[in-house]
């Protein structure tokens, strides 16, 4: 069949526009600033081009968008592998598509291309909001694929969208169970992740000043949810990373343990002594990138493709690109290397470099041969910090030996600074010492014993190894602070200037008002069952459809589907039967049927289109013995039907209807 | 051919085969589950595609929330089949009335849309096969008239084969349609062929009917009177009255009756006679003669006006057509 020519409507054009928008505007972190220009560009054009002042782009001016598409492309992306190249390849296209809107086919091009293009920005952020919106281009993708298929004569109005609303609305418990019952199969082949892109976080060198710059970010680290009571606050080392080396400014991991390197089939246990009960607790990762872990020390998982390591971290295979849930058991009474460190450990752990903070190295050595133990030395130097250091957010810059400037000149400082310092310090006395970085504490929910852990809670103390005692924990932060491990980071530096100053808005700067907490409170509990019950949905799957269902059967999950079915229809269904009560036609009329039927007995059927008065004078004349019967039941119904002043008597003309006809007169 | 054809071709007639045999001839319907067919439309196979790309997406990046919008377009699409087949179903239908044309003239079918309480249903696309379709929305409860044209090629009763009604609406994504057939009392009269020979009928014997041209002998009526007519005509009567100057006129009986007749063809085929009788009917009327028909096993005598000439084609039409299988039913 041909179809007239197609041409798009204003409230077509409307709606694909704005899914145009909200597409990019969804991408906008991830989009380089030329494809914003094009987006522009594009939109200005197509609304001129609708109102007719510039005419569909002649093929130099299509020529030349291409090109420059294809020239961004691959300046900024120099590969098209990759997820961000595909974002904005898929909208560079669907830009250049817009302005070509021929035929309807076109259209429908773009709003597929639409609902995909939305669906990859859950591959990059998982948080709910996000996907609100997501859920939002979703609704304005449907409206314009509705508007389309309307007639031309449509104006701009809401209705697409309240049709477009109804059908997603009724489509919703059919999608639940499919995603219940959806069996998941794993990743068919390697694919590549997003980039790391400065995000806030704990990186995997340290060097001064980058932990308070993560003050300034409450952006959410990871959960942990316990299944007991949550340990005290002051237990919440997080270990992440361990770093070894040290070139006199900058702490880095040990090459031969880094992430990069290969890891081993089974978690290395060795060297690794737990003592007593452990904690047990199920933390839910959100995207670093990287594939550290964090964990309580020391920590031991039965998830597969994540591993032990000798330094007692948690790494896992793959990098954690989006949110990722894993149960762990924690012992946080432990030995960590109590019978001696490998000779490599041992040497570079002691490591200085040359030259470097000679004024420090020169006072270790010094109190080194002063005090008679390794304790003794200890105490001395955190009492140091206690007696004449000032922890603050805001430390003065350091120079190239970083640590003899703030040892003996500046003496304000962050955890990093004293991590750092007390690392080198101990190990020019003499003593293997390295720095962990991790999180410290986060913030207790008190009822659902769960922690929340955000950027801000970044910290880094130091490890000292002993004989005898294998590796000690120190926080030398502790000494001059020990309300940080006591208490939140926020409650702590709440009024300082540097905390949180990347989110001046942020909910957690007014946790004093009690709404904003119980908000605060429940926002972190409704995301934690989010990354539970959504995010990590196949962890729970074969248990909750067993729970559901008690067996799991083809019997069952066929009967589940039918019920989704029936669920999305009842809307419908009900419209109907509502409708159907409507369209009952009149009593009277009905009435006035059955009289017809039983005169059609008598061989006088009542003709098309004749009016009930003709037929009951047509009836008289034929069947004379009927005659007054019919006029009494005709009159009667037009007096009911017609005549607005009469008074309503239904049952009249029912009794007159069911009347039985006069005797003698039999049927045809 | 491409062997994809070679497969569908067959299924294709096939499934026409199939509908011809299954779709009644009617006055009127209700498009119900019983005469819709709904499938999705090429839009809406591509829409799967996405469906399909989405669960590839959300599979490989184990993406839960991928998920999630993957299996709402799937469950849309599902629902869709509901409110798509909504759009036709529950509607009734019935054809009005059709025009007679010659054959291979289009013929202007009215046909009646109702639906019972106000629901929008757009972009209805109505036709007969090989036309292009007409657009038609539904808002207000009652009735909406439409005209579509029927292709006719063949005289005899008006089968302009099975009427189709379809729309996407409101998604795009699912074609719902239906096959009508309805029963026609409209008639194809033969196609005409000039037959230049025969300008003028043969006279027939007898009194003629018609006045012809202006004569002297029957008094046929009044007219106003103009300078330098005949002073005979004028009709003094009226004049004496004060009702104005008239003539009368007069006629000359013309014996001009003409029959159009089967015999008179005897060289040539069934079709070409009645090509070539439909024209010099045709003919007759436009002349303004007045004409009969002889035809084997009828003979409509001569008569003239539009019911009778009406009666002569549909004569001619139905040449050698059993009409026994149409009744003239209630809307004749």
């Amino acid at each position: 069949m041909k179809r007239p020519d197609w041409q798009l409507s204003r409230n077509g054009l409307f709606w694909v526009l704005l899914a145009f928008v909200a597409v990019v505007a969804q991408h906008l972190e991830h989009l380089p600033v030329w494809t914003l220009a094009l987006a522009g560009a594009v939109l200005l054009w197509r609304i001129l081009e609708y109102r007719g002042a510039v005419p569909f782009p002649p093929w130099p001016l299509k020529a030349v968008f291409v090109a420059s598409c294809v020239a961004g492309l691959v300046t900024s992306y120099r590969s098209l592998l990759g997820l961000e190249p595909m974002v904005a390849m898929l909208i560079a296209g669907f830009g250049l598509k817009l302005i070509e809107m021929h035929h309807k086919r076109d259209a429908f091009v773009l709003i597929y291309l639409a609902y995909f293009a939305s669906a990859i920005n859950c591959v990059f952020t998982q948080d709910i909001l996000d996907f609100g919106l997501v859920l939002l281009t979703y609704v304005i993708a449907t409206t314009a694929l509705v508007s389309i298929n309307q007639s031309k004569d449509q104006r701009f109005s809401a209705g697409p969208s309240l049709i477009a609303l109804r059908i997603l609305a009724t489509s919703l418990p059919l999608m639940l169970v499919i995603f219940l019952v959806m069996p998941r199969l794993g990743t068919f082949w390697s694919i590549p992740t997003p980039k790391y892109q400065a995000r806030t976080g704990v990186g995997d060198t340290m060097s001064p000043g980058d932990f308070s710059r993560l003050v300034g970010s409450d952006k959410l680290a990871f959960r942990a949810r316990f299944d007991g009571e949550v340990p005290n606050l002051d237990m919440l080392y997080w270990r992440g990373l361990v770093f070894s080396r040290f070139d006199g400014r900058e702490w880095a991991q040990a090459e031969f343990f880094g992430p990069e390197q290969a890891i081993q089939e089974r978690s290395d246990n060795r060297g690794i002594v737990r003592l007593g009960e452990p904690v047990r607790y199920t933390l839910t990762a959100e995207p670093t990138y990287q594939r550290w872990l964090f964990a309580l020390s020391t920590p031991a998982t039965p998830e597969p493709g994540i591993r032990l390591m000798r330094d007692s971290r948690l790494v896992s295979a793959e990098r954690i690109s989006q949110r990722r849930n894993y149960e762990v058991q924690s012992w946080l009474d432990y030995r960590l290397q109590p019978d001696g460190l490998h000779p490599n450990r041992d040497q570079l752990e002691r490591a200085l470099p040359p030259g470097s903070n000679p004024e420090t190295v020169r006072v270790a050595r010094e109190w080194a041969r002063e005090t008679q133990d390794v304790e003794a030395l200890i105490q001395r130097l955190l009492q140091l910090y206690n007696r004449s250091f000032v922890y603050t957010l805001e430390p003065p810059l350091l120079g190239t030996h970083a640590v003899d400037e703030f040892l003996w000149d500046t003496r304000r400082g962050f955890c990093e600074h004293f991590a750092s310092s007390f690392a080198f310090f101990m190990r020019a006395a003499g003593y293997p010492a390295r720095v962990v970085v991790g999180y410290l504490g986060g913030e207790i929910h008190p009822t659902e014993n769960f922690v929340t852990v955000r950027q801000y809670d970044a910290h880094a103390w130091a490890e000292v190894w002993l004989e005898g005692r294998g590796w000690l924990r120190v926080d030398p932060t502790a000494a001059v602070a020990p309300e940080r491990v006591e208490m939140s980071l926020a409650d702590l530096f709440r009024d300082e200037d540097g905390f949180l100053i990347d989110s001046p808005l942020s909910l957690m700067r007014f946790r004093d008002i009690d709404f904003v907490n119980w908000i605060i409170l429940h926002r972190d509990y409704l995301d934690y069952a989010w990354a539970t019950w959504v995010l990590g949905y196949e962890n729970q799957q074969a248990d909750f459809l067993k729970q559901l269902l008690g067996r799991v059967d083809a019997f069952r999950l066929s009967l589940l589907f039918l019920m989704a079915a029936g669920v999305s229809l009842i809307p419908y269904l009900a419209m109907r039967l509502i409708n159907r009560r409507r369209d009952r036609p009149d009593p009277r009329d009905e009435l006035i049927n059955r009289f017809c039927a039983r005169m059609a007995q008598y061989g006088l059927r009542r003709r098309t289109g004749e009016g009930m008065l003709d037929y009951a004078q047509r009836v008289a004349a034929e069947r004379p013995q009927l005659g007054p019967w019919a006029m009494a039941v005709a009159s009667a119904y037009i007096r009911q039907r017609y005549d607005d002043n009469a008074p309503e008597q239904i049952d009249e003309l029912r009794r007159l209807v069911r009347q039985t006809g006069p005797s003698g007169v039999g049927s045809m | 051919m491409s062997p994809l054809s070679r497969i569908r071709h067959p299924l294709k007639r096939y499934f026409r085969r199939w509908i011809e045999r299954r779709t009644q001839a009617v006055r009127e319907c209700r498009l119900d589950h019983r005469r819709l067919y709904i499938l999705p439309s090429k839009a809406g196979f591509g829409f799967l595609g996405l469906v399909f790309a989405l669960w590839i997406l959300g599979t490989n990046y184990e993406n839960n929330l991928v998920f999630i919008l993957c299996f709402l377009l799937l469950a849309m699409f599902i629902v869709s089949i509901h409110v798509t087949h909504g759009t036709l179903s529950g509607l009734r239908v019935k054809m009005v009335r059709a025009q007679s044309v010659f054959a291979g003239d289009a013929a202007a079918v009215e046909l009646c849309f109702s639906q019972p309480r106000a629901r929008r249903r757009e972009q209805i696309a109505v036709c007969f096969a090989g036309q292009d379709p007409l657009m038609i929305t539904l808002a207000n409860a009652g009735d909406t008239f439409v005209t579509v044209l029927a292709p006719t090629t063949r005289r005899g009763f008006l089968e302009p084969g099975l009427l189709t009604v379809e729309s996407v609406y409101p998604v795009g994504l699912l074609r719902v349609w239906s096959y009508l057939r309805f029963r026609f009392n409209a008639v194809v009269y033969p196609a005409p062929a000039t037959d230049a020979t025969r300008a003028v009928g043969r006279r027939g014997s007898g009194a003629g009917h018609y006045l012809g041209t202006t004569g002297s002998e029957d008094y046929a009526g009044l007219k106003t009177y103009e300078v330098g007519e005949s002073l005979r005509h004028v009709a003094w009567k009226q004049y004496a009255r004060e009702q104005g100057l008239w003539s009368k006129q007069y006629s000359d009986p013309v014996d001009s009756r003409v029959w159009v007749d089967w015999n008179d063809y005897a060289s040539m085929e069934t079709e070409q006679r009645l090509a070539r009788m439909t024209w010099q009917v045709c003919a007759c009327d436009a002349d303004g003669r007045v004409y009969g028909l002889r035809i084997p096993g009828t003979e409509l005598s001569p008569d003239m006006g539009a019911a009778h000439r009406q009666a002569v084609l549909r004569c001619l039409a139905l040449y050698g057509n059993d009409g026994t299988n149409r009744i003239n039913d209630e809307t004749a």
